[in-house]
């Protein structure tokens, strides 16, 4: 016998399992996910990313930022995600596959050295926080060890007396020195991708936790049965 | 396959027309250049891991440092250190040996050469390619695949051409029967070009859409890191440790069943409990992840009773130190791992640097190690010389040994107490992150040490590279010289 | 055995697998199965962690009323805006309004479902006007018991119109159509006043 074959087909054999398993299935259950329609707003989900935060993606891309931060929050029960206010919704599901849909490349990132990144464009806010942040983590975090990104901003010469522009992330008014530093298009691009992160909606996968309090009665906030029609306060006209 | 080969009898009856003899010099002269090849640029590429290596755990003393430009920046140069290491050094080294060892267990001189040595080139392209498009910015963001497109076509050719002849040196193999070691570098063959073209054509050609990437990612870097790495490195072992101390290997059947188990369990994925994916993918990852714990005791068991009561003269064989502690830290990576996938630890190891303390564990400690090994032994082989300073190679060893385990060890412990800390929601981030900082820097220690141990290892096959030049040149001068004593 | 290279190539010893790893990979792969039944949420692609299986995810759903307001107001204008006008104010003396109606904004929503399923006929006042001159017609027929939670939340819950009640359910309104079987006729406004508030 030549068992040259044999070793061929055990090669086969396994790895097909092994691609038709953990490919070829999750991409037949996962891999055509569209975009859902959110009862409580009856918007899509998830919003395809504007222009300005798709080149943000790839600056995120292009500098590797996710060796360092996460982009998915684990559900109740798995360590302190959402103790540390790192998830946004209201279930004990957090991150799901619905969430990133139109991310191109995902970049899941599989190490924390800094805060998951989920829902940094809920938690911050403030461009000017997220710009001097980039620029030298020290001026924001005292201590921290994110490197500072000098080469997504310029710096540009202020004439004496000349004011500072009102994008100017950090202006140095010194005796020898006028300068102020300003973010280039791609910084600006980037701080627009963290604030286009944020999942917090509820679709089925993430089922609430149920609520105690009534209804509110804007047609707009979440809306939950269990304190609907109970109480009668006042009966209609005769 | 065709019958008019005659079966294995006939060459150990060794009737000279039936089949004539190929001695192992001739074989080794047959690998002697293409195998020098790969090699060498794996040396090279292992020293230039090292280097951006380096610059990624310095920024962890001083954020600032080099931060003016983009090219240096801890995103870029940290997957340019472990794509050197993974396709500069692990694929290259490792289809060296695969080759060479394809050829020997065959009988048979290596097929088509000129073959490999394209392939080579092309590789090599590639990955250098590769690396400055990381470094540019080109990285297509997927973890352990971040070379772009137009590194990855001409390495995926360049595997194929060196793939083609270790597949046509095994057909025309002169011994029939396999030895265990056959059936995982056979199977490795065919595993890398599969993977490969499957990962790159649904992640970078025509990417699938939205967390299916991440599950594909996850799929390809176990397939590789596991199965090939695996394959490869217990192939090479599996043979090289019988060799070295003239036992046989304990078990052959129980290399079957490593065999088995490993491509069965260990081919499927990893991702972590609480990936944002649909539960059964990660259960399905952890039954196994737990499984392999299987193909890793049996690994220990075949290694532990070959070796056991050996104490030849061969006992202080760098090139079996070197596997020897491939050999462990393939047993201790492997648990980790499987003491990693479950539930509970999970929780607090996930997302830690506990994570690549394993993974460098098993790319450095295990592969890179046994590879280390098995080049120290078949070199001298190939160049019918031995290496000018044996202390050196002991040096090597001894640097890439304390490399490591100083490397992974301050990272694992660290990586658990960063853990424990994350999980404590009280404690602030920022406290968290200085808490691991001992750790990183402690492991920097690791990372140099490895350095220098890569610097000789280069030296070492350029000496040995040096003096066969030398000789041949002196050959060939007095060949020259007596061709004019002749004239004259 | 001669050999046909200078050096011996190693071979390999027969010895057997121990039985003990035979055991052990026989038990982890039971462990598996166990424990891809607790947590393999059923394959399902919609089970994630922490949940076990579809129907745990399926009973934790919120009973989201009135599937959303757009759908609410898409009904609207299909179906109900040509009598009572998109504004809401109807027409005087024929379509009586339904903002600031108080049959519209009632606490208990069990008239107002009816209305709407078996429709409304005879004298009717709201907000102080006489209507009775045209027949409202039912709707049990053309529309879901979901389009009629979500047009009744829309209407009731519709700021725009000065409305603030909460929402219906489309279990309410599945139960009230339950009891209003016998009943095919239109509803007058005196039958429904008839009613308590939990009928
Ligand atoms: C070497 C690891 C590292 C890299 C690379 C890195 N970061 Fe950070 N990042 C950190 C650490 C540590 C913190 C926490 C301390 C702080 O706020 O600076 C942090 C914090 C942040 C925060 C604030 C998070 C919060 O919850 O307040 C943002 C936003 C951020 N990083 C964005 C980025 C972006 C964008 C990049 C890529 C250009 C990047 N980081 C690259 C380590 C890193
Ligand atoms: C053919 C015209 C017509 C259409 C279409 C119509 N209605 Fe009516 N609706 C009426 C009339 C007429 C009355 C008053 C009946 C009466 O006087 O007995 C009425 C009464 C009502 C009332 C009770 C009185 C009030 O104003 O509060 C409600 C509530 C109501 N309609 C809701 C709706 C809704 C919701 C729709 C859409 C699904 C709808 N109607 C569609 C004609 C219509």
């Amino acid at each position: 016998m030549n068992p040259g074959p044999l070793v061929f087909l055990a090669t086969f054999f396994a790895l097909a399992t092994s691609w038709l398993g953990f490919v070829v299935m999750p991409q037949l259950q996962i891999g055509r996910q569209q975009q859902v329609e959110i009862k409580d707003t009856g918007e899509m989900y998830p919003a395809r990313r504007p222009g300005l935060a798709k080149q943000g993606e790839e600056v995120y891309r292009a500098n590797g930022c996710y060796y360092c931060h996460s982009q998915q929050v684990r559900p109740l029960g798995f360590g302190t995600d959402v103790a540390r206010g790192w998830g946004a919704r209201p279930s004990p599901v957090q991150s799901v596959a619905q969430d990133y849909l139109y991310d191109q490349p995902v970049m899941l990132g599989s190490q924390r050295v800094g805060p998951d990144l989920t829902n940094i464009g809920l938690r911050q806010t403030n461009e000017v926080w997220l710009l001097s942040h980039l620029y030298n983590p020290q001026l924001t975090s005292k201590g921290s060890t994110m490197p500072p990104y000098p080469f997504l901003f310029m710096k540009s010469k202020l004439a004496l007396g000349e004011k500072p522009s009102p994008n100017a992330v950090f202006v140095v008014n010194g005796p020898k020195e006028n300068y102020e530093i300003l973010p280039t298009d791609k910084a600006k691009a980037l701080v627009a991708y963290l604030g286009s992160l944020h999942s917090e909606a509820i679709v089925f996968e993430t089922p609430p936790f149920p609520s105690t309090n009534a209804p509110a009665a804007s047609t707009n906030a979440p809306v939950i049965a269990t304190a609907t029609n109970s109480v009668p306060t006042n009966s209609p006209a005769k | 396959m065709s019958a008019t080969i005659s079966p294995s009898q006939s060459i150990s009856t060794g009737s000279p027309q039936a089949v004539p003899e190929i001695s192992a010099a001739e074989i080794d002269a047959s690998c002697r250049a293409p195998v020098m090849l790969l090699f060498l640029s794996a040396a090279g590429w292992v020293l230039a891991s090292s280097f951006f290596g380096i610059i990624a755990s310095l920024k962890f003393h001083k954020p600032v440092m080099l931060a003016d430009y983009s090219w240096l920046t801890y995103g870029r140069v940290h997957p340019a250190a472990s794509n050197a290491l993974v396709y500069g050094f692990g694929l290259q080294a490792g289809l060296g040996v695969l080759l060479w060892l394809v050829a020997h267990l065959g009988r048979t001189k290596l097929a088509s050469a000129p073959l490999v040595i394209a392939g080579w080139l092309f590789w090599n392209v590639g990955v250098t390619l590769g690396i400055l498009g990381i470094i540019g910015g080109d990285s297509t963001g997927y973890e352990m695949l971040e070379l772009p497109r137009y590194a990855s076509v001409p390495m995926f050719f360049g595997y194929l051409g060196i793939g083609l002849a270790g597949m046509l040196t095994f057909h025309q193999r002169r011994e029939r029967e396999l030895y265990i070691s056959q059936w995982f570098l056979l199977a490795a063959l065919f595993w890398f070009p599969w993977i490969y073209s499957s990962a790159n054509l649904l992640l970078v050609a025509k990417p699938v859409r939205g967390v299916m990437q991440a599950v594909i990612d996850a799929w390809y870097a176990n397939n590789l890191t596991t199965v090939w790495f695996g394959l490869v490195g217990l192939g090479a072992a599996f043979y090289l440790i019988p060799k070295i101390t003239k036992r046989p290997l304990a078990s052959h059947y129980l290399g079957l069943f490593t065999f088995w188990t490993l491509i069965i369990f260990g081919s499927w994925s990893r991702v972590p409990a609480g990936a944002p994916v649909p539960a059964w993918l990660p259960a399905l990852s952890t039954f196994a992840a737990v499984l392999t714990l299987v193909p890793i005791l049996a690994v220990a068991v075949n290694v532990k009773q070959t070796l056991c009561g050996y104490s030849g003269s061969e006992g202080c064989n760098p090139a079996l130190k070197f596997i020897a502690f491939g050999m462990a830290a393939y047993v201790l990576s492997g648990l980790m791992s499987v003491g990693a996938s479950l539930g509970r630890v999970s929780k607090i190891t996930n997302f830690t640097w506990f994570v690549p303390a394993q993974m460098q564990l098993v790319i450095y400690g295990f592969f890179a190690m046994t590879m280390f090994g098995a080049i120290y032994y078949i070199v001298p082989k190939l160049t019918q010389r031995e290496f000018c300073k044996p202390k050196m190679v002991a040096a090597h060893f001894w640097l890439a040994m304390l490399g490591i385990v100083l490397y992974a060890a301050p990272l694992a412990i660290g990586g658990v107490k960063q853990g424990l800390a994350l999980n404590d929601a009280k404690t602030p981030f920022l406290d968290v992150v200085t808490g691991t900082l001992p750790f990183l820097r402690a492991s920097t220690t690791g990372d140099l040490l490895m350095a220098v141990g890569h610097l000789i290892f280069l030296m070492n096959l350029a000496g040995l590279l040096v003096k066969l030049g030398h000789a041949s040149y002196k050959t060939a001068m007095s060949l020259n010289t007596k061709a004019a004593g002749v004239a004259s | 055995m001669p050999r046909t290279t200078d050096e011996a190539e190693p071979t390999a010893n027969r010895s057997v697998v121990p039985i003990w790893l035979i055991i052990l990979l026989t038990l982890l792969a039971y462990w598996g199965m166990l424990y891809l039944n607790t947590h393999g949420g059923g394959f399902s692609s919609k089970v994630y962690a922490p949940y076990g299986s579809f129907a745990l995810v399926d009973d934790a759903q919120p009973h989201v009323i009135g599937p959303n307001p757009k759908q609410g107001l898409k009904i609207f204008t299909a179906n109900c805006a040509v009598c009572h006008q998109a504004t809401g104010f109807g027409v005087p003396g024929q379509f009586p309004p339904l903002a600031g109606s108080e049959w519209v904004q009632a606490a208990a929503a069990n008239r107002l479902e009816r209305i709407l399923l078996s429709g409304l006929q005879g004298p009717v006042e709201v907000k102080q006007q006489q209507f009775g001159a045209v027949q409202m017609p039912p709707w049990r027929d053309l529309l879901k018991d979901e389009d009629i939670a979500a047009v009744l939340t829309f209407v009731r819950g519709n700021k725009d119109w000065g409305n603030s009640a909460g929402p219906v359910t489309v279990e309410q309104v599945k139960a009230i159509r339950a009891k209003i079987a016998t009943h095919p006729d239109p509803f007058t406004a005196e039958e429904l006043q008839k009613l308590s508030d939990d009928e």
